[in-house]
């Protein structure tokens, strides 16, 4: 009889998503669009600002003579600038989909959409540990290259 | 009959559920330990370069002693905010991705739902953080 229960029991899963539960994930899901809503604002203003004219560069003012230079982003600025704003929004687009599929997988009791949620949210944590490790190898190499020209010097 | 139809209408940590969360904590993990390895390096090659801060900060002007100084203390003081707060995100992320596998595997709804109450406060702190950041750059945006 107790066999039976147990069977019972773990057909229909022991793990539900309880109200409490639930409201973790509702708050995990706001969090989550917060940190993207304000993250895309950054690009945007990121943006505005690589593009914009800057004030006038001081080298250009040191014998006493504006010669009206304006500091501009080169284009090796402009593009790590681009690239980093587009990993940027990969990561976050992954957190996007997150929060709105919780969101409405909780509200609405989808059980496809949270799963998806969750293999969304599963993404955005693999997305930023790879990134971070090949930003590790970069900064580890940078950090040798320099090393071994110093030591050379 | 009422929470029998309560209970098969609720929202389950199905089989895809699980192996999401669990993929998803097993890389929240990686994430985590990874993050507080870069900031153990970062403390540690602060350390080790301190005394060559004096010669890094000679090619810009002629600074005194007592200014370098002062910057050295601004950057210990910037290094260990940084060193503070992602120590205790990377501990929320960590903590979170260990109780929700352990939950999914003992089947426990309690530990489960502590996991997920510490990715939460993972995810406000981030939040916070970032609004923050966010009101720097616009007040260094407008103000350039």
């Amino acid at each position: 009889m107790i066999e039976q229960e147990n069977q019972s029991s773990d057909l229909f899963g022991d793990l539900t998503i309880d109200p409490m539960a639930k409201q973790y994930l509702r708050s995990m899901a706001g969090w989550a669009m917060v940190i993207v809503v304000v993250s895309v604002i950054g690009y945007i203003f990121s943006i505005i600002d690589l593009f914009r004219e800057k004030r006038p560069a001081s080298f250009s003012r040191a014998e006493g003579f504006d010669m009206g230079f304006t500091q501009s982003s080169s284009g090796a600025e402009v593009f790590t600038s681009l690239f980093s704003i587009t990993i940027g929004l990969l990561i976050n687009y992954f957190l996007y989909r997150f929060a709105r599929q919780a969101k409405a997988g909780v509200d609405g009791l989808s059980q496809s959409q949270l799963n998806s949620s969750f293999g969304n949210l599963k993404a955005y944590f693999m997305a930023c540990s790879i990134i971070l490790i090949i930003a590790f190898v970069l900064l580890l190499l940078g950090a040798m290259v320099l090393g071994t020209r110093t030591a050379m010097q | 009959m009422m929470e029998d139809k309560q209970s098969f209408l609720d929202l389950q940590v199905d089989e895809q559920a699980s192996t999401q969360l669990t993929e998803a904590s097993r890389w929240a993990k990686f994430l985590g330990i990874v993050v507080l390895i870069a900031l153990g390096i970062t403390v540690l090659m602060f350390g080790m370069l301190w005394n060559k801060l004096d010669e890094l900060f000679s090619p810009y002007g002629e600074m005194d002693v007592e200014s370098i100084r002062q910057t050295k203390i601004g950057l210990v003081f910037f290094l260990v905010i940084i060193v503070v707060v992602c120590g205790i995100m990377m501990s929320f992320l960590v903590r979170g991705a260990n109780s929700i596998r352990a939950g999914i595997r003992r089947k426990d709804q309690a530990l489960f739902n502590i996991g997920l109450g510490q990715f939460r406060n993972y995810l406000a702190m981030m939040g916070v953080l970032s609004v923050l950041l966010l009101l720097f750059s616009l007040i260094g945006f407008f103000v350039r």
